[in-house]
């Protein structure tokens, strides 16, 4: 019988030792794979904007992840409507038949 | 054929050129693009000491205060290097350097030594933008060049602040790229497509019209020099920190403004072989003359007049 009951309390430190061991390497691996993560897929720049910071003047700034919502044009008529996609113009180049030009549009 | 206003001055390191359509308010116009291309130039030139973007290069790693006009560049260099899968990466600074672009191009060394290689650019991810703070932060170790855009920003603002103050439609060309505003001469303006912009008006290329928005052009027939009896030209593929490979010697693109223009011809020229499909695929006219002559249209840009 005693021989029984040491059998089981080695068994159970057995167990508890590898539960352990494997909730340490799951908490590794976790960390491990974050890491490979943030690593291949950087994201996108930091952009902070007034509006993203609360709190009154002073207050840290709340920094968060640019999301596809950068606005990049102020609202002074200029720039591009969607800053999501390439804006294509209202009409394409078409052909002046030859001759030159009012200005040159080349490599500078 | 429309009477034009037509005036141009030595600007960010290549000329500027502002159209009128009303001849007789071209000095309103040319004032506006003078204060808008010198601000420019203070905020975001990397070859000026004193300018907001070399204060932020020298102390990369920590946020610094900056004019709000850098804030925007940098914005818009950011929004360009999503659209473009990082191809147009605002942190190639140190690899435009280590290359021999290291000033203003007029006097850069044409014949040098070999040069090492920035492996791998740093990446625009890395770049903090606080707008709240007034403040950018450079990623330790990079600095901005802001060149693939910045040029393009200052047309399209330039235009916009002309053709307001002249009250007519007026075209802005930094260095090639060009923006225009307001309504068009009844003809369009009138444009030679060419490999450089310092050109002739009759250069090879083609002419073509048009009535809004913006046009840029990107080549690898210029700003070129030498390093140890190897070719390098100023586009650089942020994959590799090299220049990019010459599959097109010169890509025209049209779009809505004209940083979306310049940073589609950028990319496609960065892109190579693969650049006609993607610039059908993102809806942009564009011209596109092959290293061997032959040149490709897209998106229902005119055919060449002799083609």
């Amino acid at each position: 019988m005693a021989t029984s009951d040491q059998t089981r309390r080695d068994g159970m430190r057995l167990v508890a030792r590898v539960t352990g061991w494997a909730a340490a390497g799951g908490l590794l691996a976790t960390g491990l794979f974050a890491g490979i993560a943030a690593a291949s897929n950087p994201g996108h720049a930091k952009v902070v904007t007034p509006a993203a910071t609360s709190g009154s003047s002073g207050s840290p700034a709340t920094t968060t992840p640019q999301q596809d919502q950068t606005q990049t044009t102020p609202d002074d008529g200029f720039g591009t409507q969607d800053p999501q996609q390439f804006q294509p113009p209202q009409n394409a180049p078409g052909n002046d038949g030859g001759g030159g030009g009012n200005v040159v549009s080349g490599g500078s | 054929m429309d009477r034009l206003g037509r005036a141009s001055f030595p600007a960010l390191g290549t000329d500027a050129v502002v159209l009128s359509a009303a001849p007789d308010r071209l000095g309103v116009a040319l004032d506006e693009v003078r204060d808008e291309v010198a601000a420019i130039d203070r905020a975001c030139s990397r070859f000026r000491d004193d300018s907001d973007l070399s204060r932020a290069n020298a102390l990369a790693g920590g946020p610094v205060a900056v004019d709000t006009l850098l804030l925007d560049a940098v914005e818009v260099a950011l929004r360009a290097a999503r659209l473009t899968d990082g191809l147009v990466d605002p942190t190639v600074g140190d690899a435009v350097r280590v290359l021999g672009y290291d000033r203003d191009f007029a006097g850069v060394v044409r014949n040098g030594p070999p040069v090492a290689r920035v492996e791998r650019v740093p990446g625009w991810h890395r770049i903090e933008l606080d707008r709240a703070r007034g403040t950018l932060t450079v990623p330790r170790g990079a600095s901005l060049d802001l060149g693939a855009t910045a040029k393009a920003l200052a047309a399209d603002r330039a235009a916009v602040r002309a053709a307001a103050a002249a009250g007519c439609g007026v075209l802005v060309s930094l260095g090639g790229d060009l923006s225009t505003a307001g309504p068009a001469p009844e003809a369009g303006w009138r444009v030679r497509v060419t490999d450089w912009q310092g050109s002739t008006a009759d250069a090879e290329g083609q002419t073509v019209r048009i009535t809004d928005g913006g046009l840029a052009t990107s080549s690898t027939t210029v700003r070129r020099w030498q390093r140890g009896g190897a070719d390098v030209h100023h586009i650089v593929d942020p994959t590799t920190g090299g220049p990019a490979q010459v599959v097109w010697r010169t890509v025209s693109v049209a779009a809505a403004d004209c940083v979306d223009a310049n940073v589609a011809a950028t990319a496609a020229i960065v892109r190579g072989d693969t650049a006609p499909t993607w610039l059908t695929s993102i809806g942009l006219p564009a011209r596109l003359v092959h290293a061997d002559g032959h040149v490709v249209h897209v998106n229902d840009w005119a055919q060449d007049a002799a083609a």
